[in-house]
């Protein structure tokens, strides 16, 4: 009972997800590229995408029940959650580029400076993250 | 350049963290392995629970090789054997007087390099000899030179204990320390105490040693490839036997498995004092060198000190240890605390000394002693036994915890001397009553054998049943064994053990048991189970596992308190308690302890008794100053006679006891001999003579129901504590049903038990026959029951008074049954019916008792009611409890009485008069008295008959006023009486008027007739047939027992027969108050009456009843036709008359019944006539005509 409930509710939605959070790097890269050739801004709601993606990743993680079948893969549930925070610094880079595209706030080349910083500090904090706390025991003797 | 190129890949590593996943990939796979999750996280766990500081870099499983290079370089055969040469010399320089020892090592190293083959372990050593020699220093040494030398990559040794690992921690902490050790291509690990290792550790090293690697079932692989296994035991042995082959002393110490892979040995000599002095010396100097420069003071050591320290490492056999510990334990904490304190300065000079063994530590101005400072003060032997000398009483388990001391110091001597020592397990049951010391003891005892050296803490664990069992099948184990845990070093106390045992079906208990007992058997030397609980359920525990009493070597009884220790413990419970008691209360403590403390009920309480009573002293001086402490008054400290309850006892009168008890003058009479027997005893012991005038006052009361029994029985009980017989003196009143068990078995335990509840008073047994009484169906509980009672009787015959209870010729019949019966029971009392004075005087008892008066005149015919009542040999009477149920009687019908008159004066409210209690109209009835002799006239014919009962009883009026007038008595006339004549001649209705005249004589106490026949008195087996007629005879008694058809009784079979003379001795047991009257035709009856030799002659009065006449027929039928209010025409009596000698010549002929059934057919057909017609006059419908007899 238990698993035809989290077959139907969740494995069916996140296979799906599984394979979107892979591809979906390529998909913002293509989109901040839009922006930047053709200076329009791209409203795709990749952020409510991403969040709900996000949640449905961490009830993989969070639960031992639920995230058995992705832990048959060693690295699938590390390289989503890495893949969920580059995806969210590319996110927040589009917002940037689209305040810019949109509104105007500030010079296009301000623009690409606030996103590269933004992209940017979130991966080096993701870095911090993951030499805290190591997927691997790593020897640095 | 290569740390340049490590950094920027360490930065790679930062800046990009996806490089982890493919490290991630590189180590665990793409596809996980089944469960690696949980794996994982238990390995998580596992690190985190390591106690070794670089555990971390553990965590795949396997055992991570690093690379690093093979430490063994190609070397040449020469070049190798000068490496070890140096190496051996530089050993031999560092570890005195063993050469040998350390070729043999250093040799067995070499041949590790010479036979290095592939996958097993470079060699497998067993290091053997006395402790202290050095083994493990020359070991460190060798393989330190060795890797100085580039003989090897590691510079230190792996030590394993193997008896740290706890069976369930094999497969966690064993194997992880065991890969951890192994992870290295090359390195020594040394195993120590193999011995106490785990059955599934040795076969894991077994293989390690055979194959050289081993594989756990999780996946884990552990390979001794390029090691050396030490296998490290300290065990003196003698050199000389180890000629290349181990010696048979160590052959039993090492498993088998492991002893087949042991390729190489080296043992250790034992040090001659010689070298000891000089080890010591160096050790000392070493260790004082180290101090000296921390607190930059100059410390000097007298060579007196080497030598005696060698002294003792040499005797001792534990050499180089003895040294080292002292150093460790001693020194080096005396001189840094002194330094802490300023004791000593920077710049002092300090003397290590020693004189008459102690050491000491001296400055220019002050010497210390060196002795163990320690939080825990280490108690000497002197300071416990002391202690446990103090203790009051307990003379024998002084005596065995002196001979245990005795034994384990003679025992260690002989192990000190090199001799074998005995291997002793010290586990021990203490049994006894509660309060009586044990777990004191017991704590002695664990700090006893802490002081001798058998014990490392001597920590007293005290469990019971609860702290043992867990609460589902199968946490009992891990329970107990926690605190087996707990308790190792020391003593486990389980108090009350016999709980763990109480059902065969416990399997809670027994699983605590056998887990105990493991435990012993594995902790022997370092584990003392003591087991305490009362002396009987005790040997049913020992019993419940058949191991458990041979591994409880040491069985300690504790007595109870004498009176004496008891005074002595309440003196110094006193003492405590700054409390003083007065000198004058001390022989009144001793007899007040005497009393309470009851042998053989193990709830007397003893030590615990004392504390209660001081306590309750306590209080009640509370109280007694408690009023005077205004005026200043009191000594509050003072305990006096008054505050233990003393002195209050008030002198026992038993005259004043006995005056309330109406009749039962025999059981007085018992009761003052005893009394007399106790004073001539006081008087005796007085004058200083001892007698031994203890007597068993067993009783059986017999007796019917109501005359005092069980009130007899609490009063006696009540005296005989008076009197000091009995010490508490409550009574227990038992029957059947509270002695015999539900199943077979029961029976036994639950005799004792009420046994044991009544011991110190009375255990009083009512109906006590129903014992006796069961036969097949009752399975024999009965008599079990009165097989526990007669041992336990015997047992407790100091203690306790049995009083059976029945009625008499029950309880004759029950005291034959068992035949110790009758000797234990050796006062019989009767208690017999009270007679009518004696109901008498008790309904005036009972009336004043409750409040109420008597009129005047109520006494005198409340004499003759119970007169008339009281039947002797009726056990139904009821004796006292009729005068009871008389009396509430009377309560009620005066309420009646009073609530019916509102206006009666208020003197008289609580008045009973003679109306209330029934008496006036029965008196009344009997001034009719001459209503039987009417009833007698009115009966037609009989004639013959009737004459007779008038001369019967003018016979006995005449008896009676010759009785009255004091003349001379003529013998007890026999009344019993054969009837004969045929059915319907009145038989019965004579009977009835003969019982209502005899009474009124006042020959009988009834006017009852109690008719039977042969089917009334005869049962259907045999045997019965008496229990039957004596049934009837006894609802007889006191009235006419009227046997109709007696002639069939004689009639086949023997159960008339019995019937018969049952009868024929109930009218001789009871011929004044019973008459039996047989009836039956006269032929039969003559033929009867011959039958009977005997029968004749009991029944002198014989009737015959003539067959009425015609005419007294017609008048018969006259006299029932006008009782129901009808007339008969003459025609109608001609036809009757006519009818009737029909009937002439027939046996029915002559016969009442027969007019009667006429009379009844005639007044049927009479109503059927009349209910064809419609109109009849009231004439009509009362007359009988003739044709209504003839319908």
């Amino acid at each position: 009972m238990k698993w035809l409930l989290a077959i139907v509710f969740y494995h069916i939605v996140m296979i799906p997800v599984v394979i979107m959070t892979i591809l979906l790097p390529f998909i913002l890269y293509k989109d901040i590229k839009t922006i930047l050739i053709n200076e329009v801004p791209v409203s795709n709601g990749m952020d409510a995408v991403l969040a709900m993606f996000s949640f449905f990743i961490y009830l993989a993680v969070r639960s031992k029940f639920l995230g058995k079948p992705y832990r048959k893969i060693t690295i699938l549930l590390p390289l989503l959650q890495m893949l969920i925070y580059t995806n969210g610094a590319l996110v927040i880079g589009i917002v940037i580029l689209n305040k810019w595209a949109n509104d105007g706030l500030y010079s296009k080349g301000w623009a690409i400076v606030f996103a590269c910083l933004a992209i940017v500090a979130i991966r080096l904090l993701m870095s911090l993250f993951y030499r805290k706390f190591p997927i691997v025991q790593t020897d640095y003797r | 350049m290569r740390h340049k190129l490590k950094k920027a890949l360490h930065i790679i590593d930062f800046l990009i963290p996806e490089i982890q996943l493919v490290k991630m990939v590189k180590q665990e796979g793409f596809i996980a392995p089944p469960e690696t999750s949980e794996y994982m996280e238990w390995q998580a766990q596992m690190q985190q629970a390591s106690s070794y500081p670089n555990a971390g870099s553990f965590a795949t499983g396997q055992p991570q090789y690093n690379g690093q290079v093979d430490g063994t370089k190609d070397l040449s055969t020469k070049e190798l054997d000068q490496l070890f040469q140096e190496t051996e010399k530089e050993i031999n320089r560092k570890i005195l007087g063993q050469q040998p020892f350390v070729k043999d090592l250093v040799a067995s190293y070499k041949q590790g390099y010479l036979t290095s083959s592939s996958a097993a372990a470079r060699n497998v050593i067993l290091l053997a000899g006395a402790a202290g020699t050095g083994k493990k220093t020359a070991l460190e040494q060798l393989v330190l030179e060795m890797s100085l030398r580039g003989l090897g990559s590691s510079s230190d040794v792996i030590d394993i204990d193997l008896s740290r690992y706890e069976e369930d921690e094999i497969s966690g902490n064993f194997i992880e320390d065991m890969s951890e050790a192994f992870q290295e291509s090359e390195g020594t690990v040394l195993f120590r105490n193999v011995k106490e290792a785990d059955g599934a550790i040795i076969n894991l090293l077994g293989q390690l040693v055979r194959e050289g690697s081993f594989r756990t079932k999780e996946g884990i692989r552990v390979s001794a490839e390029g090691y050396y296994l030490i296998f490290y035991l300290d065990e003196p042995v003698n050199r000389q036997e180890a000629q290349g082959i181990i010696p048979p002393a160590l052959t039993n110490k090492i498993p088998s498995s492991l002893l087949q892979g042991i390729r190489a040995i080296a043992i250790s000599s034992p040090l001659d004092s010689k070298e000891m002095v000089h080890i010591a010396s160096i050790m000392l100097d070493e260790a004082v060198a180290v101090l000296a420069s921390d607190m930059q003071t100059r410390i000097a050591i007298d060579s007196e000190v080497y030598e005696t320290l060698a002294g003792i490492g040499t005797e001792n056999r534990t050499f180089g240890e003895t040294v080292q510990q002292w150093i460790d334990k001693e020194l080096i904490p005396v001189i840094s605390s002194l330094w802490a304190r300023n004791d000593i300065r920077r710049g002092d000079k300090l003397e290590i000394r020693v004189s008459n063994g102690v050491f000491s530590v001296g400055t220019r101005f002050n010497t210390f002693p060196i002795k163990a400072v320690s939080f825990v003060r280490q108690e000497s032997i002197e300071d416990i036994l002391n202690e446990l000398n103090a203790l009051t009483g307990l003379e024998s388990v002084k005596k065995f915890v002196h001979e245990l001391m005795e034994t384990v110091q003679v025992n260690k001597l002989r192990a000190r001397g090199g001799e074998n020592a005995v291997a002793m397990a010290l586990h021990m049951v203490f049994t006894g009553n509660p309060g009586t010391g044990k777990t004191t003891v017991a704590r002695l005892v664990g700090r006893i054998l802490k002081a001798l050296g058998l014990l490392s803490q001597g920590q007293l664990i005290e469990v019971s049943r609860q702290d043992l069992v867990g609460q589902y099948v199968g946490s009992t184990a891990p329970r107990t064994m926690a605190k087996v845990t707990e308790a190792l070093g020391g003593v486990l106390f389980i108090d009350e053990a016999y709980t763990l045992a109480r059902q065969e079906h416990d399997t809670f208990g027994l699983e605590a048991i056998d887990t105990i007992v493991k435990a012993m058997e594995d902790h022997r030397d370092n584990l003392v189970v003591i087991i305490a609980g009362y002396t009987q359920e005790i040997e049913v525990f020992l019993r419940s596992n058949p191991g458990l009493r041979s591994r409880f070597p040491f069985i300690v009884e504790f007595p109870d308190y004498s009176a004496q220790d008891m005074l002595e413990i309440m003196l110094r419970i006193s003492k405590a308690n700054h409390f003083r008691i007065d000198q004058e209360a001390h022989d009144g403590l001793i007899e007040l302890f005497e009393q309470r403390q009851i042998p053989g009920r193990n709830d007397s309480g003893n030590g615990r008794l004392v504390r209660n009573l001081f306590e309750e002293a306590v209080r009640k001086q509370s109280t007694r100053i408690g009023g005077t402490l205004a005026n200043g008054g009191g000594d509050l400290q003072l305990l006096i006679r008054d505050d233990f309850g003393i002195g209050k006892k008030e002198a026992f009168n038993i005259e004043n006891e006995l005056a309330a008890i109406v009749g039962l003058d025999k059981v007085k009479t018992f009761v003052r001999t005893l009394e007399k027997q106790l004073i001539v005893d006081r008087r005796r012991k007085e004058a200083g003579i001892h007698v031994d005038t203890g007597q068993m006052i067993n009783m059986v009361f017999s007796g019917n129901p109501g005359t005092g029994k069980t009130t007899m029985a609490r009063l006696l009980a009540g005296m005989l504590r008076s009197m000091g017989y009995l010490k508490t003196g409550h009574l227990i009143e038992v029957d059947r049903s509270d002695l015999v068990g539900e199943y077979v078995g029961s029976t036994a335990n639950k005799t004792k038990l009420v046994v044991e509840s009544a011991l110190g008073g009375v255990l009083f047994i009512d109906e006590a026959y129903a014992l006796a009484q069961d036969g097949v169906q009752g399975g024999g509980f009965g008599k079990e029951a009165i097989d526990t009672l007669v041992r336990l009787i015997e047992l407790h015959k100091n203690n306790l008074v049995v009083i059976l209870a029945g009625y008499t010729e029950d309880m004759q019949r029950f005291i034959q049954v068992n035949p110790g019966m009758s000797s234990r029971f050796p006062l019989q009392i009767e208690f017999p019916d009270y007679s009518a004075e004696d109901m008498q005087r008790i309904a005036s008892i009972m009336v004043k008792a409750r409040g109420f008066t008597m009129a005047a005149d109520v006494d005198k015919l409340l004499l003759t009611y119970f007169n008339e009542k009281q039947i002797p040999g009726k056990k139904d009477g009821g004796n006292g409890r009729l005068v009871r149920n008389t009396l509430e009687e009377a309560l009620r019908r005066q309420a009646e009485r009073l609530a019916d008159q509102p206006d009666v004066g208020k003197d008289r409210l609580n008045e009973l008069t003679a109306s209330d209690f029934g008496i006036a109209s029965a008196l009344e009835a009997a001034s009719g008295r001459d209503n039987s002799l009417n009833a007698l006239d009115s009966i037609v014919g009989l004639t013959s008959v009737k004459e007779f009962v008038r001369s019967l009883s003018a016979q006995i009026e005449v008896a009676k006023r010759r009785e009255q007038m004091g003349l001379p008595k003529a013998s007890a006339q026999s009344l019993h009486m054969i009837f004969k004549g045929n059915p319907g001649t009145g038989k019965t209705t004579i009977a009835r008027i003969l019982a209502q005249r005899f009474k009124e004589l006042g020959v009988i106490k009834m006017d009852t007739l109690v008719e039977t026949d042969r089917s009334g008195l005869v049962a259907g087996y045999v045997g019965q047939t008496a229990l039957k007629t004596r049934e009837v005879i006894e609802r007889a008694l006191g009235g006419v027992l009227f046997v109709d058809e007696a002639y069939a009784l004689a009639e086949g079979d023997q159960f008339g027969q019995e019937a018969i003379d049952t009868l024929v001795k109930a009218m001789d047991d009871y011929r004044d108050r019973l008459i039996v009257i047989l009836a039956g035709y006269d032929n039969d009856m003559e033929k009867f009456l011959n039958r009977n030799a005997g029968l004749r002659s009991r029944f002198p009065n014989n009737i015959t009843f003539e067959d009425y006449s015609g005419e007294e027929m017609l008048q018969i039928a006259y006299m029932q036709v006008k009782a129901q209010g009808y007339v008969l025409t003459n025609e109608a009596v001609d036809k009757l008359r006519s009818i009737l000698e029909s009937y002439q010549g027939d046996i029915t002929a002559g016969n009442g019944r027969l007019v009667r059934n006429l009379v009844e057919k005639a007044i049927r057909g009479h109503a059927l006539r009349i209910s064809q017609h419609v109109n009849v006059t009231a004439e009509d419908l009362s007359t009988i005509t003739p044709e209504d007899f003839e319908r």
